[in-house]
């Protein structure tokens, strides 16, 4: 074994030693024009991408597996590792490489689905979080990180619900990679949530984290401080190890309560489509139906406001006052969008210049979106705006700087040349100077030698390949002069060189060379400078991103008839014409908008009862997604709307099997429906669409009822319910207390085709027990067999079934229209 | 054939082929029944260029079920009354033919739903047969789905375009109709994408920079007038802001869109001579007029109005732009005279203009040909005979007179225009460009990107009449230029930018091509010229083809007429 290995060439020693220093990552190191991977990870890349296996004689007679990728195809095949949750380690070389002598080669960037900075990897619309949860006695806290912004805030959590609010933390922050700083037998819950997520659980040892800072932090217990600043250190840790570095290389911590925000539970946040669809079609969210961004930074923003959207009223009517100012002026509107459509992602290029990985192309894009800063802030001069405008910075100098030293339009790769402007250094120009000269003299070589030789056709050609020739058809070919040295035979004639010649092209490439390495120089000095002003660049892409997502809400708002609804610190609900904003854009001008009216005291449980199909579901969500929109700040799509200001969203929607978890649907309903009754509070939204299907009618029925009945009993107030169900018996609870009204999807059955029910999709007062089950199988294609005997059951079990207690459909409607008659919606 | 009574599926076709010319005339009846019904909002989806089908949604007041079949038949409207009613005209429909023309010849299905009640209903109708009612969900208001149009005539189809370009047509016509309609929101889709929404605008000005964009509209004249039971208002472009045709000048009469020549003539003859040949003022003018002084049922598409008093209407409509051009003037003017006089106007020479960086070395790689004179072609221009160069302005501009009207030539827009057209006509003819060897070649260097972009060029430079090889690394070796740039000072640097920016929009053409090359080898602003120069330059520019405008569009000349001095002089 030692021998062997003592055998092994230098290269291999290398990989391995470095490869030692990396277990948990796959380790591309380049060599030539390649990004190679030896022995086992050789074997783990060969299967993850797709390619070739081979193997490579490794010293002694022995081989070893390989695998390899060519350099400039790196980031394709980096983007696929990524996406498998892998971690990338690259090594470069570190010097230019000399024939015969081991090159310096080390790792230079560990790529982890968390430390994402690379543009081509990320997708621009969304945030990538890397988080990560300590916990420290009774306290749990949680930190996130984007690395692609430099993006760092904190929170923690204590008392008896610290874990569930912690891992509901976790939930939304929806990070791609997670680090855990938690005891091994406590850990379980934080990864699997992590996992649930698609998300990767880094693995830290807890050694790594270091606990020297442990002052309190304002507005935290020193128990919960603690805690926040171990996850901060292997956040730092962690980062540090990617060979980004550590805390310099994010910004300064941002504190927060996540009690600021209104909680989203993460099955609400799944089942109700905010950033992400569920079916097929993936524009169907909320995100998507008013992220009209022009900016990356902007649709970052508004996807986290609508993930956290807030819970004090005057910072609502602030954020709608802005949306209103550029809702009334288009023309405001459309001047600024068309400045931001000009802007890069001012956020990221920021924060690859506090790393140092920014290249000439990410200097040349903070150029340009430097220039539209004066015009965005001009456009954004109402007091509505002002605030926000007024944070974006001026940048004179560093413009000014910018445009004297780099070229306008540089290419991606400093080796390339040309980044930096010749009128910038002296030196530079020397050598473009040199250059110039001596293609110049190449020229001039030309009608010399055309005079010497007499062979008119005689030319001076340059090909990437072969470099300068001189070229000779093939008729004169035999008369070229003796000092002549053949290079290249063409199908129609020869490519000569001369001493003279060469000697010019070694000056032009030796002056290249050196121009490289002012370049160079220069250049990194350039990124110095640039890189001192990064926190004022994002502070002023923060304000960038404001007006964007304002603009943004505003277009919406405009383009899909939005109104700016009432903000009203009671907990009440009055919409007129209301329309469920992600269903509508699917549907064109065919959806059937509907009111809802929920009072504080009395009618706030609404029980909707009606057909399968009839718009229920649709009604539901519609309330919860209307709620955050006005929450962010946003208008929202009716005629009238004022909305009071909910604490929280519950939702118990129906969602299919959680088969990976291995639990029925029928724990998964209870364990939801548990949630909400310890969470929920006088000031939250419960909707629930079905409870207690999954067993039998019996029990469904008294699990349904008790549940109710404990919303109704809660000892302060009842929160706003809005519950959907086919247990008709539940209507008789209007009955008894006043807080409940019933409600009713419609349908009428279709005059000619019997008994076909067409749904009307309105939502009005009263109940139903019509639930056009049987006709809805039919429709659905059950045999016309199976559909009769259908019939002639429920007639039967209607008959006599204990549970049958519903009133004929007419009678019941005529007593609800009695006891809550529909009031004028009084709106403004 | 026997004489005999047209069967009713017939007389139905041609009568509807009268209203119903092609998809855009669909839109144009459904959108205006949906106005009519007192819409905030409208969309329309439009499938295929409108020959799939046409759908117009609104949140009008809607239709009542037992209505829907009646609203389909011919000449069933509630809009009119009876023959009085004729003269009064309100509402942009009246006849009752427009859904029953859309009905006669495409699938159409009606879904409406008026307040109150608690379901809609659904109609369908296929020529003249139309389907029962049925109960169907809907919003309040009305959406009327037209399919497969004139699909049992397929000559008619025959005669329409492509969908593309009857999608521009409905477009156009929405989009026109919308300047009347500044608080309904418009939506058009076109195959399932958002083509353009305009949110209800809350100053009328705003849908005008909805459509023209802010700028131009925040340039826009507003226009009114009143008298005699008529009402001109609107916006129109200030005279120096013009377009080459009159497809943005919107016109309408009781908010309905038309084409009418006579009002289009007042129009263009507010402008009088500050207009030049071939370009139009575009904006939208509106007319509000007592509907018993108007006649709106003289074309079956009501594209045309006919007023009891034309001589009237035209008068008015006249004198509402022009006053509001005087007043524009006159704010010019003050501007003017209030305003220090600029330096350039004492010293001639002085104004130099040049896109390039100021700081960048001078012309290192623009190419100085020649000197600056060739021999003069011999060209005859008798429309120029006439004319005498008066002096040049700051070395820029060519005063000139035939002492009738007062002149003021762009010098560098006019050569452009001469230049170019001697290489529209020689590529035209198919001649090669005779080439003319630089002495020294000239040797230069260019970014990365330009030298990709300039290497994919080479072929089209080269048979324009240029010489380029590679010469190193981003370097290239000009070896030839076309002959007729021996004559002048010709920018290559300016040059390149110029056809490698085309080539990045993607607006790269042969004819791009040939005014980049006229651009930059003409006589530039801040050129002295000798009087004989510019004589032979006017002379050349009059034979032109096009010599009011330079290569790019700009104008070449402008020109005041010694009534119009007066006017401005306030004579």
């Amino acid at each position: 074994m030692t021998t062997k290995e003592n055998r092994r060439s230098p290269l291999f020693e290398q990989y391995f030693g470095i490869k030692a220093r990396y277990p948990e990552a796959v380790l591309l190191m380049r060599v030539g024009d390649f990004y190679e991977a030896y022995g086992e990870d050789a074997e783990t890349i060969a299967r993850a991408l797709q390619i070739a296996l081979t193997s490579k004689e490794s010293g002694g007679g022995e081989r070893v597996a390989m695998a390899g990728v060519p350099y400039h195809a790196l980031d394709g095949y980096l983007v696929k590792l990524v996406r498998q949750r892998r971690v990338v380690a690259l090594a470069e070389q570190l010097e230019a490489p000399v024939p015969n002598k081991l090159t310096r080669r080390d790792v230079v960037r560990v790529v982890t689905p968390g430390t994402l900075l690379e543009e081509s990897l990320l997708p621009s619309s969304a945030n990538n979080f890397l988080t990560a949860v300590a916990m420290l006695g009774e306290a749990l806290a949680v930190a996130h990180a984007d690395v692609s912004t430099g993006e760092l805030a904190v929170t923690a959590f204590a008392g008896d619900s610290a874990q569930e609010d912690a891992l509901a933390e976790l939930a939304r922050l929806s990070p791609a990679e997670a680090v855990l700083d938690i005891p091994l037998d406590q850990r379980e819950p934080f990864a699997q949530v992590v996992e649930q997520q698609g998300a990767r659980v880094a693995q830290l040892g807890i050694g790594a984290v270091d606990g020297r800072r442990r002052e309190p932090l304002a507005g935290f217990s020193l128990e919960e401080s603690a805690a926040m600043h171990r996850a901060l250190d292997a956040l730092y840790a962690f980062t540090a190890r990617s060979c980004l570095g550590g805390a310099e290389a994010l910004r300064a911590p941002r504190t927060y309560r996540a009690q600021t925000f209104m909680v989203i539970d993460p099955a609400s946040r799944r089942n109700l489509e905010l950033t992400k669809a569920l079916g097929s079609n993936p524009k169907a969210t909320l995100l998507a139906a008013v992220d009209r961004c022009r900016t990356g930074m902007g649709s970052r923003l508004l996807a986290r406001w609508l993930l956290a959207p807030l819970v004090e009223r005057d910072r609502i009517v602030e954020r709608q006052a802005a949306v209103a100012a550029l809702v009334e002026e288009y023309p405001r509107r459309a001047a600024l969008q068309e400045h931001l459509e000009h802007c890069y992602d001012l956020e990221r290029l920021a924060q690859r210049l506090r790393v140092r990985r920014a290249g000439p192309r990410d200097l040349a894009a903070l150029m340009r979106t430097l220039e539209m800063l004066e015009p965005v802030r001009a456009r954004a001069e109402v007091p509505a705006l002002a605030g926000t405008a007024r944070r974006i910075e001026r940048f004179d100098d560093l413009q000014r700087d910018l445009a004297q030293t780099l070229e306008e339009e540089p290419p991606a790769n400093l080796a390339d040349g040309g980044v930096i402007r010749p009128q910038a250094s002296e030196e530079l120009a020397e050598c473009v100077a040199l250059r110039t000269g001596a293609r110049e003299r190449i020229a001039a070589l030309e009608e010399r030698e055309r005079a010497r030789t007499g062979i008119k056709s005689l030319k001076v050609k340059y090909t990437n390949a072969f470099g300068y020739a001189i070229e000779i058809s093939a008729a004169h070919a035999g008369t070229a002069p003796g000092d002549y040295i053949r290079k290249q035979t063409l199908t129609n004639g020869q490519r000569f060189t001369t001493p003279e010649l060469k000697e010019l092209e070694v000056a032009i490439s030796s002056a290249h060379s050196r121009q490289l390495r002012l370049e160079e120089a220069l250049y990194a000095q350039l990124v110095e400078r640039v890189a001192a002003h990064a926190e004022r660049l994002m502070a002023s892409a923060e304000a960038l991103a404001h007006l964007d997502v304002y603009a943004s809400l505003a277009q919406a708002a405009g383009e899909r008839g939005y109104v700016r609804p009432r903000i009203r610190e009671e907990s009440c609900m009055a919409i007129v014409d209301g329309r469920h904003p992600v269903v509508e854009v699917l549907l064109g001008e065919r959806f059937v908008p509907n009111d809802l009216r929920i009072d504080e005291g009395e009618h706030r449980f609404l029980i909707l009862t009606g057909p399968n199909m009839g718009g229920k579901s649709t009604f539901l969500r519609q309330a919860a997604l209307l709620t955050i929109l006005a929450q962010i700040g946003s208008y929202v799509p009716a005629r009238q709307a004022e909305i009071g200001v909910v604490d929280r969203i519950f939702t118990r929607i129906g969602a299919g099997d959680d088969l990976a978890s291995g639990q029925s649907t029928f724990y998964l309903e209870m364990a939801e429906a548990a949630h909400i009754l310890r969470r929920c509070t006088p000031r939250s939204l419960v909707v629930v669409d079905e409870i207690g299907r999954g067993t039998g009618t019996v029990d469904g029925l008294a699990i349904a009822q008790a549940i109710c009945e404990y919303l109704l009993g809660m000892e302060s107030e009842t929160p706003i319910v809005l519950f959907a169900t086919h247990f008709h018996e539940l209507v008789e609870l209007a009955g008894e207390w006043p807080r409940v009204a019933n409600y009713h999807v419609t349908a009428i059955e279709h005059p000619q085709r019997g008994g076909e029910p067409v749904f009307s999709h309105r939502v009005l007062p009263g109940s139903t027990d019509r639930s056009f089950g049987i006709e809805v199988a039919r429709m659905a294609g059950l045999p016309p067999s199976v559909v009769e005997r259908a019939r002639s059951l429920a007639d039967e079990l209607l008959g006599r079934t204990p549970l049958e207690r519903a009133v004929p459909l007419r009678k019941n409607l005529a007593r609800e229209r009695a006891d809550v008659p529909r009031r004028q919606l009084d709106l403004f | 054939m026997s004489i005999h009574v047209l069967d009713p599926e017939t007389i139905g076709q041609i009568a509807a082929g009268e209203i119903i010319e092609r998809p855009v005339s669909v839109v144009k009846e459904l959108v205006e029944n949906s106005l009519d019904a007192g819409a905030h909002r409208v969309r329309v989806d439009v499938e295929g260029g409108g020959l799939g089908a046409i759908t117009v949604g609104d949140d009008g007041a809607g239709i009542l079920p037992e209505e829907l079949p009646l609203a389909l038949r011919r000449h069933a409207t509630s809009k009119l009354g009876g023959a009085g009613d004729l003269f009064r005209i309100e509402s942009l429909g009246f006849r009752g033919e427009g859904l029953a023309s859309i009905a006669a010849v495409c699938r159409t299905v009606l879904l409406s739903r008026r307040a109150g009640s608690e379901i809609g209903a659904r109609v369908t109708a296929e020529g003249e047969s139309i389907g029962a009612v049925e109960p169907a969900a809907a919003p309040v208001g009305t959406r009327v789905e037209a399919r497969d149009i004139f699909h049992a005539l397929p000559v008619r189809r025959e005669y329409l375009r492509s969908p593309g370009a009857e999608f521009a047509r409905i477009s156009a016509w929405l989009s026109a109709l919308a300047v009347a309609y500044p608080h309904v929101a418009f939506t058009l889709t076109h195959d399932g994408r958002t083509i353009w929404s305009l949110p209800p605008a809350a100053q009328a000005e705003h849908r005008l920079a909805q459509l023209f964009g802010p700028a131009a509209a925040e340039r826009m004249l507003p226009i009114a007038a009143e008298g005699a039971g008529l009402r001109v208002r609107g916006y129109v472009s200030p005279p120096s802001d013009d377009k080459a045709n009159r497809s943005s000048q919107y016109l309408f009469v009781n908010r309905r869109l038309l084409h009418s020549a006579q009002m289009a003539a007042a129009w263009t003859q507010a402008y009088k001579s500050a207009l030049m040949t071939g370009r139009y003022p575009y904006g939208a003018v509106m007319l509000d007029v007592d509907p018993r002084e108007v006649d709106v049922n003289v074309h079956p598409t009501k594209s045309d109005v006919r007023f009891r008093r034309q001589a009237l209407a035209f008068d008015l409509t006249r004198r509402a732009i022009a006053s509001a051009l005087e007043r524009h003037a006159a704010r010019r003017l003050e501007q003017t005279v209030l305003s220090p006089l600029p330096q350039h106007s004492l010293a001639p020479g002085v104004v130099v203009i040049d896109r390039r960086d100021p700081a960048a070395p001078p012309a290192d790689l623009a190419l100085r040909l020649a000197e600056l004179r060739a021999a003069a072609v011999q060209g005859t221009g008798n429309e120029a005979r006439s004319l005498r160069v008066v002096l040049q302005l700051a070395n820029t501009f060519i005063v000139a007179s035939d002492g009738q009207d007062l002149l003021v030539i762009d010098q560098h827009a006019a050569h452009e225009r001469v230049n170019y057209e001697r290489i529209a006509e020689r590529a035209s003819r198919g001649d090669d460009p005779v080439r003319e060897p630089l002495l020294l070649p000239q040797i230069f260097e260019v970014s990365h990107g330009e030298a990709a972009a300039l290497m994919e060029l080479l072929p089209q430079l080269e048979s324009a009449g240029f010489t380029i090889e590679p010469f190193g690394e981003r370097a290239f070796r000009l070896e030839a230029t076309p002959l007729d740039f021996r004559v002048r000072a010709f920018d290559l640097r300016a040059f390149l930018d110029d056809v490698l920016e085309e080539r990045a929009d993607g607006t790269f053409s042969a004819q791009s091509l040939w005014a980049s090359l006229a651009c930059k080898s003409s006589v530039r602003a801040g050129e002295a010229l000798q009087v004989a120069e510019m004589e032979e330059l006017l002379r050349r520019l009059f034979v032109c083809g096009d010599p009011m405008h330079c290569a790019h569009g700009r104008p070449t000349v402008l020109r005041w007429s010694e009534s119009e001095l007066a006017r401005l002089f306030k004579r």
